[in-house]
């Protein structure tokens, strides 16, 4: 039995065509979202501006100081890059090269965070204290990353790069807040991020998108 | 779509009336319910309305547009197999079947069996078999490589040819 598959094709029904055409002209009113570009470009400075920010207050606290600067600069140049890798994932068209150097580089600065603390000593302060600061840190983070994962389709990068960004602001801190060893920042630090990331992909699963653009 | 995004709302319409007979065809065949194709073509052409920032420019808009019509239909899937109480598979596939075919109750075997595939290659195979796109143009449209493609419309042929007996020699 020969089969035409072309003929599988459906013919719609004109006055649902025509409901929905009407409906998608009282839409055209709607604003769009704005450019991606801009929207991440305003995103990566409020994020790093936010880290940066909050760094100087603690500095000026005495929390840390200057010279630990030069020490962290490694740990803090490559949180950086994947705090910007991450909005670009978050916000930007998919691309599979980028989805897959975010990848790279957030296996790369977890690592980075655990083999460069070689300056790190015992602490006082019970453990889970750096743990539960660093997920409180993600909490306004992951809120905002929801508004920007509606405007596009859901991926599994997406939500990954959500709680990645959202980890970031902890992470960071934690490098200049934080003395104890490199153990300490794979037992405590670490588990934290990805426990952010985890909330990020997870709560993207669910979310009720304005757009299933890509 | 370039005149649309430079503001031009008549290309909008343009746009509607040349894609979407076949948007809704392939929202139909994916999720076997005419009225929830319907609801989902909406959902598609109201994505590129507020999206319109996100197209590239240099890229096909057909591929665009069925990628998020794909994105759209996965997602409509998925809570469907979340909230299985709500679907009637008898009563969708009756409405989803009146094609231009002569014979209805073959329509309804065939997409029947497709609703046996998974979503991956569910697109796989209406693209490529009733659409006629080709792996390249669905590589491109749904952001994975075109062996990617290859792979999920063989294993589906192969699915359908199980499922559809003997009508198997044109699936292969």
């Amino acid at each position: 039995m020969s089969l035409d598959w072309s003929k599988l094709q459906t013919t719609p029904d004109p006055s649902a065509m025509a409901r929905v055409r009407a409906s998608l002209q009282e839409s055209l009113q709607q604003p769009s979202f704005a450019p991606w570009r801009e929207t991440l470009t305003k995103t990566a400075l409020f994020l790093t501006g936010s880290t940066a920010l909050l760094l100087a207050a603690t500095l000026a606290l005495g929390q840390w100081n200057l010279p630990l600067l030069g020490l962290r600069s490694t740990t803090l140049s490559l949180l950086v890059i994947v705090q910007v890798v991450s909005c670009a994932v978050l916000i930007a068209p998919p691309k599979r090269k980028l989805n897959l150097a975010f990848a790279a580089m957030l296996v790369l600065t977890m690592l980075g965070l655990v083999v460069f603390r070689y300056d790190g000593h015992s602490s006082t302060t019970p453990p889970w204290v750096c743990t539960l600061s660093h997920l409180s840190l993600s909490v306004v983070p992951l809120l905002l990353t929801r508004s920007l994962l509606r405007q596009a389709a859901v991926t599994a990068y997406r939500g990954i790069a959500s709680g990645a960004l959202a980890g970031t602001l902890g992470a960071t801190l934690g490098e200049f807040l934080c003395g104890q060893n490199a153990e300490h920042v794979a037992l405590f630090h670490l588990p934290a991020w990805i426990l952010a990331i985890g909330v990020g992909l997870f709560s993207s699963r669910n979310l009720r998108v304005e757009s299933y653009a890509p | 779509m370039k005149r649309f995004c430079q503001g031009d709302t008549a290309a909008f319409d343009e746009l509607y009336t040349r894609h979407s007979a076949t948007v809704h065809g392939f929202l139909t065949r994916m999720v076997g319910d005419r009225s929830l194709a319907e609801d989902l073509l909406q959902t598609t052409f109201l994505s590129v309305l507020r999206a319109r920032n996100r197209f590239d420019p240099d890229a096909k808009f057909s591929s665009w547009l069925y990628a998020i019509a794909a994105n759209a239909a996965r997602d409509a899937l998925r809570k469907r197999a979340r909230t299985p109480e709500d679907f009637h598979p008898s009563e969708v596939i009756e409405q989803a079947t009146a094609s231009t075919m002569t014979d209805p109750s073959l329509s309804k075997r065939i997409q029947h069996a497709l609703e046996q595939l998974p979503i991956a290659q569910r697109e796989a195979v209406i693209l490529h078999r009733i659409y006629g796109w080709t792996f390249e143009q669905m590589a491109e449209a749904l952001g994975e490589n075109p062996n990617t493609m290859r792979v999920r419309a063989h294993r589906a042929d192969a699915r359908l040819r199980e499922l559809l007996g003997d009508l198997a020699e044109d699936t292969r």
